[in-house]
């Protein structure tokens, strides 16, 4: 009799490391440690508003934007405060890979046709791998398609590049807020003047903050690093630029107030005309809408 | 008394084993998919890295999934599905756990389609709501497939859809529910 109650003790040891239940969660919590979760929406658009965001277009979506500035609002009532003069930028961009963007635009600003690629480095990210913070890459060339001034002169199609190269340091520090670091170089081939600079680094920083989940303040901020304006042929400003970030289901909406005409690199970068201490602020809007031409590759 | 002995000793070994053949079902990629229909638009997701356990001995059912694995046609849709409607970086995970309530019904060795009835706590966009289903456990050589389709409605979970898209999202999602589940 007293081995049978050993083994019936015995029986239930074993029986105990089938006892089921209670623990079920948690191993399934385990299984899903293993995967790796990146951060998405850090910005809505692929711009904060003028330059551009840490976002990418992914494989297959067509972007086509239209950007407009319209004049300085303390250009007063005989310009009907800036409205009556209008800046526009047209662009078609595309997302070749998740990875990988390309984009063409057009601007009044020099008559500027503009070229860039957009290359993501790294992913912000939790779990298996993980990363504080998304980078990326983006390289430009902006072609002025103004005409000759001086036709007497030797006129080398050189003349008319620049080139903007960007890194795109941005960190989704909650759902309601972003922020991004710009570090920036541009290089122009022709300057008006033996004073003005040919190479101008700046130093960006943008963020958004949401409002609603449709809904969000962006700013945007270059210091660059150039000489004093007394030394310059023209005054040039740090581009500062305030909006509102809107998003209806396939489009966004910015509208914006800036001291910069340019709405691209080159433009906001070298030719910031404008200072915001002086009134000379231009509103403005972006509009995207994207198409999508090809199915995400991961959906049956 | 000898033969008591053995035949205990016996029953000590064989039993756990005998509950193990009722023991637990597990998946990492079970399938969970949602239709959304409307006139003006249908809409689909499917999200396969659907992480699920049944434990055949008592019946208990824990299904967990990731909101950002759902795949969308249009990744846009995706986007917005968990930055607008979901709230995903909030609420991550949506999860049922609950128990087949005939589990009694269902030979887990016996291959075949059984019925089962499943009432539980279902959590999504971080709402719980208690939910009582029918749907099927096919028990095969190389373990089960639990299936079923049920209606569900976003707003009963909070998730707020805007006027301006209301037409495009239907108040009666169908879910469809796949789980090939091994033995572990």
């Amino acid at each position: 009799m007293r081995d049978n109650k050993i083994y019936l003790l015995l029986f239930l040891i074993l029986a105990s490391f089938q006892v089921s239940g209670q623990d079920l969660e948690s191993m399934l919590e385990g299984q899903m440690e293993k995967t790796t979760d990146y951060t998405f929406a850090t910005f809505k658009s692929t711009r904060i508003l003028n330059g551009h965001s840490i976002e990418h277009l992914e494989e297959g979506q067509l972007d086509f934007r239209i950007s407009h500035r319209f004049g300085r609002i303390n250009s007063g009532a005989y310009e009907f405060f800036g409205l009556d003069q209008a800046h526009i930028h047209l662009s078609l961009e595309y997302g070749i890979k998740d990875w990988i963007m390309v984009g063409l635009g057009r601007g009044t600003f020099e008559k500027t046709v503009d070229g860039f690629t957009k290359i993501k480095l790294l992913r912000q990210s939790k779990g298996v791998k993980s990363s504080p913070v998304s980078i990326s890459i983006m390289s430009g060339i902006y072609v002025n398609g103004l005409r000759w001034e001086d036709r007497e002169r030797d006129n080398y199609f050189w003349q008319r590049l620049d080139f903007v190269h960007q890194i795109m340091i941005a960190r989704k520090f909650s759902p309601g807020f972003s922020l991004q670091l710009t570090p920036s170089y541009l290089h122009r081939n022709m300057v008006e003047t033996a004073n003005d600079p040919n190479d101008i680094f700046s130093i960006g920083a943008g963020s958004r903050l949401k409002l609603t989940k449709r809904l969000s303040i962006n700013a945007e901020y270059f210091y660059l690093f150039k000489p004093d304006n007394d030394l310059l042929s023209t005054e040039i400003y740090n581009p500062f630029s305030l909006g509102l970030d809107i998003e209806t289901g396939g489009h966004v909406f910015h509208i914006i107030l800036t001291n910069s005409v340019g709405m691209r690199e080159n433009g906001f970068l070298g030719h910031t005309t404008g200072s915001w201490l002086n009134g000379d602020i231009h509103l403005g809007f972006n509009i995207s809408r994207i198409f999508q031409l090809k199915k995400n590759e991961n959906y049956q | 008394m000898m033969k008591k002995s053995v035949a205990c000793l016996i029953m000590t070994i064989i039993l756990p084993f005998t509950i193990q053949g009722q023991g637990k079902y597990l998946t990492n990629n079970g399938v969970i998919s949602f239709y959304s229909h409307t006139i003006v638009e249908d809409i689909t997701a499917v999200n396969n890295e659907v992480a699920a356990v049944i434990d055949g001995s008592s019946g208990e059912v824990v299904i967990i999934l990731k909101m950002t694995q759902f795949q969308f046609e249009k990744k846009m849709m995706q986007e917005h599905f968990n930055e607008n409607y979901l709230e995903s970086e909030i609420f991550p995970k949506a999860t049922f756990s609950g128990t087949i309530l005939n589990n009694d019904d269902v030979k887990y060795s016996i291959p075949g389609l059984y019925e089962v009835k499943v009432k539980g706590e279902m959590t999504i966009h971080g709402q719980t709501k208690t939910i009582s289903e029918e749907g099927t456990v096919k028990i095969t050589s190389s373990g089960i497939v639990c299936s079923t389709k049920f209606k569900l409605n976003p707003e009963d979970y909070k998730i707020k859809i805007p006027g301006m898209v209301r037409k495009n999202i239907s108040k009666q999602m169908e879910i469809t529910v796949e789980l090939p589940c091994e033995l572990i």
